[in-house]
């Protein structure tokens, strides 16, 4: 059984001005399953396209191709996407930017029941501030009298209002001290298995990947590079990309500091898309073929899949 | 060689709802090529002592005891025209998002040339010496970047071009404040490559600012925790990560999710908040928030024990 399904998703851009109708690919060939309780860790650099894949989930960013079908049901109108926002919810990267400046946390938690003009049960906000760990009477307050764990405590408050079944968080803890990191992971951890909520989390951040998603998806300019069970994927990356993030991250104890640089040079531009396989420019490993022919993902190992000619 | 000393420097900044006791009695020592770590999370002190290092501080600070000593000097009591010479001249600083220390409507040349006003030569010279400051941080195209505005380069290429700025004037002692937070975790590797390489021929002292573990675990040679304005913890980096003293860096460093292998369930946490630093508590300020703590800590600044020549903790609970 899954909760979401995407199938070949693929979204263009026109370009602005004189080459109007020229198109520019961003994602390209998605396909992700998410269960029910499951959590999903969508990992790669900035321009990888993970926030543009969340987008178009939510129906905020236009297909041009596949298919997203939530729970069976085939989204493809902006009433069908609209259902779909009353049953998942987002939590967005920037938590003190993301609340209106001019609500109150109490009123910034009951405008999902009027926008989706649900019936909100009295004692509701009391008990989600109460749910996700905040002193009920921080409703009356304003988001700038807030930090920013409570920020984003406010937002998981959010994000559960209407009792969804998907929760698309971008960067949940960005931003946050270390301690506080680990509390909302434990927040989102314990929601998880109360309410069976099934993640879809965007992080830069493999650490918290690690520890949280049960499967991982390594995006790499708008494809899909690898994915996999996220302790599989970890203990034995089948895409030199994949490896070289887990080998660039640094560890959190000085006898284990890196001798040698994992990756070097930048994600390209999407407007310079390299031929072959995205990857070559930057890869350890790349060969003749990896600069014409573009690999594609095939399964290495049960349930882990890559896209690379070679591994 | 000690070239910064800060001794014993408290400062408060005064707001509307009481004065901010944001730096209780620091002392840190930086020496000639070191790297030195400051950690600690938001609102511990970290950042003003930063800007307390360069003399930025902002207008509501008052600084009220205590000296920042740069080669022996105090510097805080400087006319104001001789610490504008002192700074970026002597001591550099590198920002936590180069888009805001760069001047968006000039070309980086011509801001690095700028920043080489007092020194001789024609304006050819000191492009010369940018370019040859970009190829050094390994920027691929030197004449490209300079004909460039900020927001036209990417965010590795950014930083490593405000590394150039504060490196084109060599100053002894550079501060590098959150240099890597805003950025990828690849450039991030790169950044830490690129501090690693240049301090090889860089005879001054680095400081590093940051809140994040693996950067100073990756950089440092020697840690400075801070807590509640005040340093809880101070030693070599193998020693902070591996055998920490204070309860306060063993509980920082436990929480952290790359420091546990398995894909565990509950990450440990510290619990409690920072305490009130407008009418801090008599005893120790970790003291509400520690699984140690006893009677005495609640009402009794801790003691700074030296546990050895390189580590002190500032605690009651810590025995030799």
């Amino acid at each position: 059984m899954t909760l979401l399904a995407v199938q070949n998703l693929t979204v263009d851009l026109p370009l602005a001005g004189l080459f109007a109708r020229a198109r520019l690919n961003i994602l390209s060939g998605i396909s992700l399953t998410l269960g029910p309780a499951e959590t999903l860790g969508l990992v790669g650099e900035s321009g990888s396209g993970k926030t543009t894949l969340a987008r178009a989930i939510l129906g905020l960013q236009k297909i041009s191709a596949g298919t997203i079908t939530l729970d069976g049901k085939p989204l493809a109108t902006n009433a069908d996407f609209a259902k779909i926002r009353r049953h998942s919810a987002m939590m967005f990267q920037d938590a003190v930017a993301s609340l209106s400046p001019r609500m109150t946390v109490g009123q910034l938690i009951r405008e999902p029941f009027a926008i989706h003009r649900v019936p909100m049960p009295p004692g509701t906000v009391a008990a989600l501030l109460t749910q996700v760990g905040l002193p009920p009477d921080i409703a009356d307050r304003y988001p700038h009298a807030l930090s920013g764990g409570q920020a984003r405590r406010v937002g998981v408050a959010r994000a559960l209002a209407l009792a969804p079944k998907l929760v698309i968080a971008d960067e949940p803890t960005a931003g946050l001290d270390m301690s506080v990191q680990a509390e909302i992971l434990n927040l989102m951890n314990d929601l998880k298995d109360e309410l069976r909520l099934s993640y879809l989390i965007i992080s830069h951040n493999l650490a918290l990947v690690r520890h949280v998603a049960d499967r991982i998806a390594v995006m790499y300019l708008g494809r899909l590079v690898e994915t996999g069970p996220t302790a599989q994927v970890f203990a034995s990356p089948r895409h030199p990309y994949t490896a070289s993030l887990i080998a660039a991250d640094p560890k959190p104890d000085p006898r284990q500091r890196r001798a040698d640089l994992a990756i070097k040079g930048e994600i390209p531009s999407v407007l310079r898309r390299p031929t072959g396989c995205e990857f070559h420019t930057r890869c350890p490993q790349a060969r003749d073929l990896c600069r014409t022919t573009a690999p594609q993902l095939t399964e290495k190992a049960p349930g882990q899949m890559a896209r690379c000619h070679f591994t | 060689m000690n070239i910064l000393e800060v001794a014993d420097l408290s400062l408060r900044y005064r707001t509307p709802t009481g004065a901010v006791h944001a730096l209780r009695d620091v002392s840190v020592q930086a020496r000639a090529g070191e790297v030195l770590g400051i950690m600690g999370e938001s609102g511990c002190g970290k950042s003003t002592l930063g800007a307390a290092i360069i003399n930025l501080l902002g207008a509501n600070a008052q600084v009220t005891n205590g000296q920042v000593r740069y080669r022996g000097r105090d510097i805080l009591t400087l006319p104001a025209e001789a610490q504008r010479r002192l700074r970026g001249r002597h001591i550099g600083m590198i920002f936590q998002d180069p888009m805001t220390s760069f001047n968006p409507v000039l070309t980086i040349g011509a801001q690095l040339v700028d920043f080489q006003h007092h020194l001789d030569g024609s304006t050819a010279i000191k492009r010369a010496n940018a370019a040859a400051m970009l190829a050094r941080v390994g920027i691929p195209d030197p004449a490209l970047c300079l004909r460039r505005y900020p927001h036209e380069l990417s965010g590795g290429i950014r930083q490593r071009t405000a590394i150039a700025a504060a490196l084109l004037l060599q100053p002894d002692v550079l501060v590098a404040d959150e240099p890597t937070t805003a950025l990828d975790v690849t450039m991030e590797a790169q950044i830490i490559h690129l501090l690693r390489e240049l301090r090889q021929d860089y005879q001054g002292a680095i400081i590093i600012i940051t809140h994040q573990l693996g950067v100073i675990a990756e950089l440092c040679d020697r840690v400075v925790v801070m807590y509640a304005g005040q340093v809880v913890e101070e030693g070599l980096v193998d020693d902070i990560y591996h055998a920490p003293r204070h309860p306060y860096t063993a509980a920082l460093i436990g929480c952290d999710p790359a420091r546990i292998a398995a894909t565990g369930h509950r990450l440990p946490t510290i619990g409690g908040r920072l305490p009130d630093l407008i009418n801090p508590a008599p005893g120790c300020s970790f003291a509400p928030r520690c699984s140690m703590a006893i009677d005495l800590c609640h009402h009794t600044p801790p003691p700074r024990v030296q546990v050895s020549t390189s580590q002190s903790a500032l605690c009651h609970r810590v025995r030799i």
